[in-house]
């Protein structure tokens, strides 16, 4: 089609009016002609007008060879359906309303789990990256730390997998004005290239670029503006300064939880203590056309003969590759699952419902389609109003869920713990945005299917025949669609109820895991020790500091560590267990933190002074297979002997981790830096600033940055919070149970009021309104109570086979709905016994 | 035939512009009444040769005093006639073979 085409036909289109009137007065011309032509050669008028054949036909004929008249016709039943909608706008309002909920829920989930279960991880060809995570193949636990002769053996032998790129996570001091802890990462040279990640901007780093720093995306944007100017800047960080050379892309993800969401990313110093150790969740990219299973089976080949040198403990230890997205969220992935599901259901319940609304509707309007009918629509032009009307719905309730989800979504992400997503880039995208709309869509198709259906078997000739709406098929046919309409839908709002509530009680399950410490009213204290300090006078530093602190009356406990739990970085310092070969992650600490952290004791006594060390819970058993952990010694990297005092409880190290737990030493000096731990009675708000001065005061010119504990894990907390568990099953709750009432309500109330011709002939004839609002309710009821039942047994029987009971919110779901219908039967019945009956019959 | 009534009615209006009326009873007459040009069918025809641009459309007064809606060949159309023309005289050769083949 030229484009001179399709200007013709649109001009057609847009003058479709003038159009026909223009071939009325053609036809019109013509056929005068024709009469002529036949009167002169004296046929007769007659036999013209028989030649010339059917007007209609011919304008219906010339009318339709315009290829848009289709479309047109389509223009038009949308036209119909809006009127239709906009005509009455109670029932739009509630329509869009119930399905903007419920659309809304499922998009907020999809905003944050498209990130966790869907969307492909931002690197090249992302199935070929693989976790490297330890293994024990008797009790199944996996571990992070791989050896450094294991990744040595691999980077060397493997044939089928890249070298292995590390990245530690951790935190530093970043100088601007006031110094800032600051999220940042240290990563080996071939990092980037090994995931495949192009820069947003610059460049990223690659061997030889120590003195150079990367910054991540949303640091770039809030720190820098977005300066593209940036590159060649120099930044403080800790005590080097570093030329910034590149931004990283927008929506990345580090592969691996120790890496963390870092502002900032350097190169690994491959001295540090930690590098030489080995590595925690390294990762590997599969060459081309290597299957994991081969690679796996190489990697035991080339790790056993290793292993097999090592004491009996670590031998079962094996390095396995690991999808990155089960490394990444093992916790969010179920959690955001049963979300979903519930989501689901949510949305479920409100087509249900909308669905009996649309239907109860559609009958109402019999009469109209009737007429329809009669004057020779076909079945599609009679049924594509009534679906154009659903999809309408469903686009403007997308519209509508969308606007929520955008305005509401920094609350929600609040309200969600991060252990939920972890690192994930979360947030509406291109991606939810189409989802919601394909929501909307098929929504309003779904809940389209039963009108439309309807519609396309309606019987013309019983409405031209004088049946009215009260009697149409809406008692002989419909009547039999809607009561079993109304059970089914109480039944499943029911069950879906208990199966939504249900799915989020499993999902705060998995969230209500013990953090194994308590952050409630503790400060933690950033601080560097003056500079001329080394080794001894730098712990000697800290003792001070925590004897001061812990002279204040309004002070419990003081400790210092090196690494807090949950702080991204695995340890301090590698050590070995009674001479085993294989190097642990463990923290330094100084005496008082297991009492400021609130981490509990278990065996043994707490470590009281230099050379002596506790164990974790965990490590303890796994490591020292029931030999007394009280007599175990530990090395540290220099040789250093550290007696085993005491044994504790594991606590998590990692946010969607399960709990674990490592060693902690008592170390006579301090190479690196300490954080303070102050547990206080209360949480006074002018306490940071009075413990800020004290430590100043000590450290002149160092910086010192204080915080409160349980600000800095954020959201993490929010999981034990009984608040947030009562707020998302009762929002979910909520939604469910409101979405039913609303639904119950509509078709209970529509099915009462259809009969109001009737009532009015029974008024007249003597019926007392008592007696009929009794009858009506009584009436409407019934397919409620029995749709309750079924629902009920549904219910009943699925907690049984699931061994899942909630008997409070089923009571809840009865009375929702028992009071719902019971309103709308009541309202209306009471509406129609009091209408005149002389009305009501004059309207026939 | 498919396109049989738009190739006549493009050949027809090679001679000039005319009117429905005119063209229909044109179409009859040179083919010797071999053809009738059914109303039904020649309108919808004109509306495609419209759409297709081959043909556009005026309102004049005719000869005999009467407004009628003239159609007039344009460039695009006066091509596609003889495309067509020589497309229909290859038709009518290869079937004149055909059925003389099939006598023998």
């Amino acid at each position: 089609m030229t484009a001179r085409e399709l200007w013709a036909r649109l001009k057609s289109l847009l003058g479709s009016r003038r159009n026909l009137d223009d071939l009325e007065e053609e036809l019109h011309a013509h056929l005068a002609m024709e009469i002529e032509a036949a009167e002169s050669s004296g046929v007769g008028r007659d036999e013209a007008v028989r030649r010339f054949g059917n007007r209609t036909t011919i304008r219906e004929g010339a009318y339709e060879s315009w290829t848009f008249a289709r479309l047109e016709s389509i223009t038009m039943d949308i036209r119909l359906a809006w009127r239709a909608l906009v005509n009455s706008p109670g029932f739009t309002a509630m329509a869009v309303l119930t399905l903007a909920l419920s659309i809304g829920a499922n998009s907020a989930i999809m905003s944050i789990s498209d990130a966790v279960l869907f969307r492909p991880l931002p690197y090249a060809d992302p199935d070929r990256v693989h976790v490297l995570l330890m293994l024990d193949k008797k009790t199944h636990k996996q571990y992070g730390f791989t050896p450094q002769d294991y990744l040595r053996a691999l980077g060397e032998s493997h044939s089928g997998i890249s070298k292995a790129a590390v990245a530690e996570g951790g935190s530093a001091l970043f100088h601007n004005g006031e110094p800032e802890s600051v999220p940042a990462t240290a990563v080996s040279a071939e990092y980037f290239q090994t995931l495949g990640v192009r820069p947003e901007w610059g460049r990223l780093l690659t061997a030889g670029d120590e003195r150079a720093v990367v910054l991540s995306h949303g640091c770039w944007q809030q720190r820098f503006g977005g300066d593209r100017g940036v590159l060649g800047r120099r930044v403080h960080l800790g005590e080097a300064n570093l030329e910034v050379v590149g931004v990283l892309p927008r929506g990345f993800v580090f592969p691996s939880w120790a890496a963390g969401r870092p502002e900032f990313v350097t190169l690994i110093d491959p001295l540090s203590a930690s590098a030489q150790a080995g590595a925690v969740n390294p990762v590997v990219r599969l060459k081309p056309g290597v299957t994991r299973e081969r690679a796996q089976a190489e990697i035991e080949a080339l790790i056993c003969p290793l292993a097999a040198q090592k004491p009996f403990a670590e031998s079962e230890t094996i390095p396995v590759l690991t999808d990155v997205r089960a490394q990444l969220y093992p916790i969010g992935r179920t959690i955001m699952r049963y979300l979903l599901v519930a989501a689901g259901l949510v949305l479920l319940i409100g087509c249900a419902n909308l669905a009996n609304l649309l239907l109860t509707r559609t009958q109402r309007r019999e009469r109209e389609q009737g007429v329809r009918a009669a004057l020779g629509a076909s079945w599609i032009r009679l049924i594509r109003p009534v679906i154009f009307e659903s999809v309408l719905l469903g686009v403007a309730a997308a519209g509508l869920a969308l606007a929520i989800t955008s305005v509401g979504f920094d609350t929600l992400l609040q309200h969600v713990p991060a252990a939920a997503y972890g690192n994930a880039p979360v947030g509406l995208s291109g991606r939810v945005v189409a989802f919601t709309f394909a929501l909307g869509l098929l929504g309003g198709l779904l809940f389209a299917v039963a009108p439309a259906w309807l519609c396309a078997r309606l019987d013309s000739l019983a409405l031209i025949r004088g049946r009215t709406v009260a009697g149409g098929w809406s008692s002989s046919r419909g009547g039999g669609l809607r009561n079993p309409m109304l059970v089914v839908q109480v039944a499943l709002s029911v069950l879906l109820v208990f199966g939504a509530v249900i799915a989020i009680r499993e999902f705060l399950a998995v969230l209500r895991l013990p953090l194994g410490f308590r952050p409630e009213n503790v400060v933690t204290i950033r601080v560097a020790p003056p500079a001329g300090l080394t080794g001894l006078g730098r712990r000697d530093f800290y003792l001070r500091a925590i004897s001061v602190l812990a002279s204040r009356g309004d002070v419990v406990a003081v400790g210092a560590a090196g690494t807090l739990p949950l702080s991204g970085a695995a340890g301090d310092e590698t050590v070995t267990v009674n001479r085993s070969r294989d190097g642990f992650a463990a923290v330094h600490i100084q005496p008082g933190y297991f009492e400021a952290a609130g981490i509990r004791l278990t065996a043994g006594q707490w470590p009281s002074g230099p050379g002596e060390a506790a164990l974790a819970e965990s490590f303890a058993r796994s490591m020292l297979r029931g030999s007394d952990p009280l007599h175990a010694v530990v090395y540290d990297m220099k040789g250093r002997q550290y007696r085993v005092t005491g044994v504790v409880a594991d606590v998590r190290m990692q946010p969607n981790h399960p709990l674990s737990g490592h060693a902690y030493i008592v170390s006579g000096e301090s190479t690196r830096g300490l954080t303070l731990l102050v547990r206080t009675r209360t949480r006074h708000p002018t306490l940071l600033s009075e413990l800020k001065r004290e430590v100043r005061a000590l450290a002149p010119g160092s910086p010192v940055v204080t915080a409160w504990w349980e600000d800095t894990i954020g959201a993490l907390t929010y999981y034990r919070d009984p608040r947030f568990q009562t707020m998302v099953l009762g929002a979910f709750a909520a939604l469910a149970l409101g979405l039913t009432g609303l639904g119950t309500y509509g078709a209970v109330a529509f099915m009462v009021a259809i009969r109001w011709h009737e009532m009015g002939i029974r008024l007249a004839i003597g019926a007392a309104p008592r007696v009929l609002i009794r009858f009506l309710v009584r009436q409407a009821i019934t397919p409620v109570i029995l749709g309750l039942v079924i629902g009920l047994t549904a219910a009943f029987w699925v907690g049984h086979h699931r061994k899942v009971y909630d008997p409070s919110i089923l009571v809840l779901a009865i009375v929702t709905v028992a009071v719902a219908a019971l309103l709308a039967a009541y309202v209306p019945a009471r509406r129609v016994s009091r209408i005149d009956p002389t009305i009501a019959l004059r309207h026939e | 035939m498919q396109g049989t009534l738009e190739v006549l009615v493009l050949r027809s209006l090679q001679l000039g512009p005319n009117h429905a009326f005119g063209v229909a009873r044109l179409i009859e007459q040179q083919s010797e009444q071999e053809f009738t040009v059914d109303n039904g069918t020649l309108y919808p025809g004109l509306q495609r040769l419209l759409q297709k641009c081959w043909i556009t459309s005026q309102w004049k007064i005719s000869p005999n005093g009467r407004r009628a809606k003239y159609y007039r060949l344009t460039p695009a159309g006066k091509k596609q006639l003889q495309t067509a023309t020589s497309r229909w005289e290859r038709f009518v050769e290869a079937m004149a073979r055909v059925l003389a083949t099939e006598a023998k």
